[in-house]
């Protein structure tokens, strides 16, 4: 053996133990770190609301069973608070309902004699309103009573405009989307039961009377109107079992004529009449990938199947009617196919004529395949029967989490603590904690090492059942499974957070993306069959006959033109035809076709439309060679993108070439047409906005467009953190300088973007104003050497100087994870922040810009606008046009649309104050979003405007990184914009200073 | 008779050629049409005042005048241009030829395996996209996070928005884009040097390798050391995609501002593109001028 190489090795070991004595510890030693102690104030029984969650309460409030006595609410007796919306509340007495408002309580008192656990069952019905879904809070006694209970949703019931399919270019069009009318519904009768679906079964809520038996039961709206037409406290039928339903079953009862098929997405009048679904995005979707997938074409769009991605969402839900002629039991099947969540299943409730017919039909689960696939509703091995009467039925499936129920409700809260103890680390040691500091965490979070503990072993078992379900590992268990690791090592030494902290961190979005995929329930229905033992043929296409297809469509490329916007409608002679471009998307460009189809033609059948989706740069060369279009809707500036602006909005830079139209010309003076009121005259429809939408196309006294969009910065906070810091969410600068020093001993960040949009607010508040003049003579001179502009240049940059702002960061994520609970941002961060971060749902606000004075909050806006050019040869039709799209009631379809197609992260920030109003917003926010949108104002452009953003953002800069003082560095570079003011003016033969 | 020679000369060639003539027309019509006829146009454009909208009105040689005498960023666009040439021109063309030198050692499988390693930066498009996620200003950009973590730094530098910065991460982005056409090129004409000269050249006394380099090698593969540096100074002389993707445009203090970057901001946001025709005009003769100093630089390879 050599010897010598143990010795080596001995004292190669020695030295390295020696030096980690000698210099790692020594070094904490010598450093201490004097931080503030926080108290550690998450256990494991709060939900993402702060209430305690659902088991807590029933832990607390004992396991006793259920009470069997029926009570009914009289809703006569019911009062309403603080309801006087627009929608008029009040017990309605034919009806037998009560009408409640969008906001405001309604509270019964109810008398119970005997205490214990009841289910809530309310029928209702929603009457016409933003298109929302109802959102409810229940309250019990005054209080609510656990996590969930606070966001309560009531669906509303959509169906297509019309049954058939219209063909048009070859191609199906998808019809309208619509509520069902309100007359034609009948009142659901839901218990009431957790909307995230976490939780199986309906809530167990438990009534204590107290002496005088009496309970306060309060509806609180949240969201939309909507009737009420009973409550009633009782306890939920129990289901059956399949296997004691099973043994109940007339055996002769069981079907055994042909299968009754039907397609999934259309009414074919015979077997199914009717499709009903409590959402507007689930409509018939079409796939190329099966030729078996009925009906099938291997190019042109034939919707052939229903659901898919963005039949997801817990709660969602698709009804469908159809005739059996034969009573019986039955086997559903379904060809569908679930390809988004791999490794997990996507899970249905099942309901039959509106009932569960067994337990096990709480839970249809859907096994992740990536092709279409037959499934029978059962347990894998046997199906399950189904009792239909003869005549009308109702099948209906809604998303629910199933068994992932109780997994991702944990793994949810798992995610708040965890970040909980993330944000209380870095309070202690900051973002980039330094290694040779000991932060002594175990002394300054009690019981961290305790809780990192819990988490660990909760992952863990997390992750053991979800191994039973999978049966084996996937790449879904991955994420769980590093995170457990972490907080394992983490769990026996806290301290050593210090060197884990961006992987930490890291790990917990990581894992509440893990939860928001978990929860995606996708399915995609092509067809039923109810049959009994023989089914129809279930055979897929054969290769050949895939291959034959893929051909055809590949070829078909090059003779099927996809760019045009088809229409069925023919131009005759006497119709004046405009051509009309598109340059944000397909699924835009085919609203705005619909709606030329459905409503424009009807109202103004002489000018017929021809719409072009087009890339946004084409416009000026196609303008410039002659070919270019009539109208061009959507088109703008953008000013979020940082400081840089490059190009200044398209419609002034036409408009001071001669190459767009005033807009205000039309007139009744000089069109004659436009005298009867059927199509608007211009200062009407400048009317519908505020002045300041007009700012960016103003132009020596004419109007070169019309707004669509305005968006605008508003202030994003988190209650949970403000409250916890004890602070208000400021209404001034003077506050938030206040808030500041709060905010960062405990290293927390205060986001303001560093973009032109930002300084300008500020200039505004500060009374001053981007340019000098008045009239021809606007943008004669840069406004920006006045005090005022000093003043907000010099207030600006000291928050990145003095207050140490971060210069660029990503506000929604770091939002999310709490590290910067307050911010300036665009409103349609909301959008953003609504889908993408559900785990912190009801835990941010947003309010005003903070202002200079209270009261004046300014906050500047951008947005696209409609414009018509100046070859157009039709000038009235363009007109027609242009007043006919940005009127209330297509802009309100348009946004209805866009959000029905896109979901809500496409809501449609529009500039027509009447259409804000009726948008889906939730009614506290639009109240914000209306107070804010008062005060915005437009950002000027003038000739040789681009030079101000810029000269700004190097004005900005040199403050930022070379420390130059923000009064001679704004003097410095405001020189040039005068400059190029004057070389444009002058260019464009408008007075100049010389 | 001159005349008639001429004429006859022409015919002969033709009869002579037509085939070849054929087949270069192809080419030629696409030639003439998408790069002669514009270049001709844009500087017959260059002597005018054109907003794209309006006819153009004839000003002499007032875009060239204004261009060279008043306006102050054409100089700062112009000295960037020459800085990046000068630093990344000579070094990328140095680095394609010692790259394809290198790997021409080695054996086929491996050798067409490291061009694809080497070149694929050139073919992915915007794939240098990803250094602005490592010189993200955010603290968490991978260059800002490591100089934290390291405790080189406490604050996130803006690296792409800091003037003092941008140059540099600019000559960086495009060395690493570098290896393109020319390297491809260059493996090309390694390839086809004649195996036998070397054997030759040992006869007559080649003493190592790098004389066998010097007269052999490279005298053998100059017509594609020519492409090489053409390729190379065009490219070096119209930075602007990167510049724009990554320091933003404009970038601050125009510090990434290149002749390029100044042509775009007059054709796309001033709309004056008399004057940006004057700015094409004098970049096209840069680009000239340089090809004949390198043309003559490179007959010097092997004397």
């Amino acid at each position: 053996m050599n010897t010598s190489l143990i010795k080596k090795i001995l004292i190669y070991v020695l030295a390295g133990t020696l030096f980690y004595f000698l210099f790692l510890f020594d070094g904490s030693q010598e450093e201490t770190f004097v931080g503030s102690s926080s108290e550690f104030s998450t256990s494991q029984v709060y939900g993402t609301s702060g209430l305690i969650t659902y088991d807590e309460y029933l832990r607390i409030n004992g396991k006793s069973d259920m009470v069997d006595e029926v009570i009914n609410v009289d809703m006569s007796l019911c009062t309403d608070i603080g309801m006087d919306g627009d929608y008029e509340s009040g017990y309605n007495v034919s009806e037998s309902y009560y009408a409640t408002d969008e906001l405001g309580d309604l509270v019964c008192d109810v008398t119970v004699e005997t205490d214990g656990y009841y289910n809530i069952e309310v029928e209702y019905k929603i009457p016409e309103g933003n298109s929302s879904d109802a959102e409810r809070t229940i309250l019990i006694d005054d209080e609510i009573p656990f996590d969930g209970a606070h966001i309560l949703l009531f669906n509303r019931v959509w169906q297509n405009e019309t049954e058939e399919y219209k063909i048009q270019g070859g191609n199906e069009v998808r019809p309208k989307q619509v509520e069902s009318d309100y007359d034609d519904i009948e009142y659901s009768k839901e218990y009431l039961s957790d909307s995230r679906k976490y939780e199986m079964d309906s809530y167990k809520f438990f009534l204590n009377g107290g002496d005088d038996d009496q309970v306060t039961l309060t509806l609180r709206s949240i969201r939309e109107p909507m009737n009420v037409k009973s409550i009633t406290f009782k306890k939920e039928t129990q289901l059956l079992t399949y296997e004691d339903y099973k043994n109940q079953i007339d055996s002769s009862k069981i079907f055994d004529g042909n299968p009754v098929f039907f397609d999934a997405e259309r009414v074919d009048g015979k077997v199914l009449t009717k499709i009903t679904k409590s959402s507007p995005t689930l409509y018939g979707i079409s796939d190329f990938s099966s030729s078996v997938t009925s009906p099938y074409h291997p190019y042109y769009i034939r919707f052939n199947t229903m659901g898919g991605y963005n039949w997801r969402v817990a709660g969602d839900w698709i009804q469908w009617d159809i005739n059996v002629e034969e009573a019986g039991y039955y086997y559903i099947t379904l060809r569908a196919r679930q390809n988004t969540n791999r490794g997990l299943s996507s899970s249905r409730e099942v309901r039959v004529n509106g009932e569960f017919q067994f337990e096990e039909s709480k839970h249809a689960e859907f096994t992740y395949s990536g092709d279409f696939e037959y499934y029978t509703l059962g347990d894998g091995e046997e199906g399950y029967l189904y009792y239909f009467d003869a005549g009308s039925n109702t099948i209906s499936m809604e998303v629910t989490l199933g068994s992932l129920g109780t997994i991702i409700e944990n793994v949810n809260q798992s995610v708040n603590i965890i970040n909980e103890v993330y944000r209380q680390s870095v309070q202690i040691m900051s973002v980039t904690p330094n290694q040779y500091i000991d932060y002594e965490l175990t002394e300054k979070i009690p019981n961290i090492d305790e809780t990192l503990k819990n988490e660990a072993d909760r992952l863990e078992s997390i992750i053991n059942e979800l191994l039973i379900i999978n049966g084996g590992n996937g790449d879904q268990i991955v994420v769980l499974d590093k995170m457990q690791i972490l907080l394992e090592l983490l769990a026996e030494d806290p301290e050593e957070l210090r060197n884990n902290l961006t992987l930490f961190q890291n790990n917990s979005s990581a894992l509440s993306t893990w939860v928001l995929q978990a929860t995606e329930q996708a399915l995609e229905i092509d067809s039923f069959q109810l049959h009994g033992l023989d089914t129809k043929e279930l055979d897929e296409a054969s290769v050949f006959e895939k291959v034959y297809y893929e051909v055809v469509r590949f070829f078909s490329t090059f003779y099927v033109d996809t760019g045009s916007i088809e229409t069925d409608t023919v131009a005759n002679a006497d119709q004046e035809t405009i051509t009309v471009w598109v340059p944000t998307g397909r699924d835009q460009a085919q609203i705005i076709r619909n709606l030329v189809d459905e409503n424009f033609s009807v109202n103004y059948p002489n000018v017929n439309v021809e719409l072009q989706l087009i890339p946004k740069d084409v416009i000026l060369p196609s303008t410039l060679a002659g070919v270019g279009p009539d109208v061009v809707v959507q088109v703008g500036q953008n000013l979020v993108d940082g400081l840089s602006v490059g190009s200044s909005g398209l419609p002034m830079n036409f408009a001071m070439r001669d190459a767009s139209v005033d807009l205000s010309t039309f007139t009744c003076d000089n069109y004659k047409e436009l005298c009867d009121g059927n199509i608007h005259e211009f200062d009407e429809v400048e009317t519908w906005y505020y002045p300041s939408a007009f700012e960016q196309v103003k132009f020596q006294g004419g109007v070169y467009g019309v707004p669509e969009t305005q968006e605008f910065l508003m202030l994003f906070y988190r209650k949970d953190v403000l409250d916890n810091l004890g602070l208000e969410v400021p209404k001034t600068w003077d506050d938030v300088e206040d808030m500041i020093p709060d905010l960062q001993v405990k290293n927390y960040e205060f986001y303001m973007p560093s973009t032109i949009q930002m300084y300008t607010s500020l200039l505004y508040q500060h009374g001053g104003t981007l340019y000098q003049g008045e009239g021809e003579t606007y943008g004669i001179q840069t406004g920006l050497l006045e005090p005022e502009a000093m003043q907000a240049f010099q207030k600006w940059t000291a928050f990145y100087t003095s207050y140490d702002f971060d210069v660029q960061a990503n506000f929604a994520n770091r939002f999310r994870t709490g590290e910067m609970p307050i911010g300036i941002s665009s409103y349609t961060t909301y959008n953003m922040l609504s889908v993408f971060a559900p785990e912190i749902k009801g835990q941010w606000g947003f309010s005003l810009l903070p202002a200079l004075n209270e009261g004046e909050h300014y906050s500047v806006s951008q947005g696209n606008y409609s414009m018509m050019l100046s070859n157009t040869e039709n000038k009235l039709a363009a007109w027609t046009f242009i007043q006919w799209w940005n009127s209330e009631d297509i802009q309100l379809l348009y946004g209805r649309s866009l959000e029905g197609l896109l979901g809500a992260a496409a809501r449609y920030p529009t500039a027509n104050i009447n259409t804000l109003a009726k948008l889906p917003w939730p009614t506290e926010h639009r109240e914000q979003i209306m107070k804010q949108f008062e005060s915005v104002v437009g950002y000027p452009e003038v000739p040789g405007g681009y030079m101000t953003a810029r000269q700004l953002d190097y004005a900005f800069r040199s403050v930022i990184n070379t420390g130059q003082n923000p009064l001679e560095a704004l003097h410095l570079y405001t020189e040039s914009i005068h400059d190029e003011l004057t070389r444009k003016r002058k260019e464009f033969d408008l007075i100049t200073n010389e | 008779m001159d005349a008639t020679i001429k004429k006859n000369s022409f015919k002969q060639v033709w009869n002579k050629h037509r085939s070849k003539y054929l087949l270069i027309i192809p080419f030629a019509t696409l030639f003439i049409v998408f790069t002669l006829i514009p270049v001709i146009f844009s500087i017959i454009l260059s002597t005018t005042n054109f907003n794209g909208f309006s006819f153009p009105e004839f000003v002499g040689f007032k875009n060239y005048i204004d261009l060279i005498v008043k306006d102050e960023i054409f100089k700062i666009a112009i000295k960037n241009t020459l800085f990046l040439a000068i630093i990344t021109g000579p070094i990328s063309y140095l680095m394609c030829f010692v790259f394809a030198w290198l790997i021409n050692e080695l054996n086929p499988k491996l050798r067409a395996f490291m061009t694809l390693v080497f070149y694929a930066p050139s073919i992915s498009g915007n794939a240098f996209l990803i250094w602005r996620l490592i010189f993200s200003s955010d603290m968490y950009g991978y260059a800002n996070a490591t100089l934290i973590n390291m405790g080189v730094i406490d604050q996130p530098i803006l690296w792409l928005q800091n003037p003092t910065y941008i140059i540099w991460i600019l000559i960086l982005v495009q060395l690493w884009l570098s290896l393109g056409v020319s390297f491809l090129a260059f493996i090309a004409g390694l390839q086809n040097v004649d195996t036998s000269l070397y054997e030759a050249g040992a006869v007559d006394g080649i003493k190592n390798r790098w004389q066998e380099l010097w007269y052999i090698t490279l005298p053998s593969m100059k017509p594609q050391l020519m492409f090489g540096a053409v390729m190379q100074i065009t490219t070096s002389l119209s930075l602007s995609a990167i510049s724009i993707q990554l320091a933003g445009f404009p970038s601050t203090e125009y510090a990434g501002h290149t002749i390029v970057t100044h042509l775009y901001d007059y054709t796309n946001n001033k709309y004056e593109l008399g004057y940006a025709s004057a700015i094409a005009t004098i970049l096209f003769l840069m680009m000239l001028f340089t090809n004949l100093v390198v043309q003559k630089l490179l007959r010097k390879v092997g004397t």
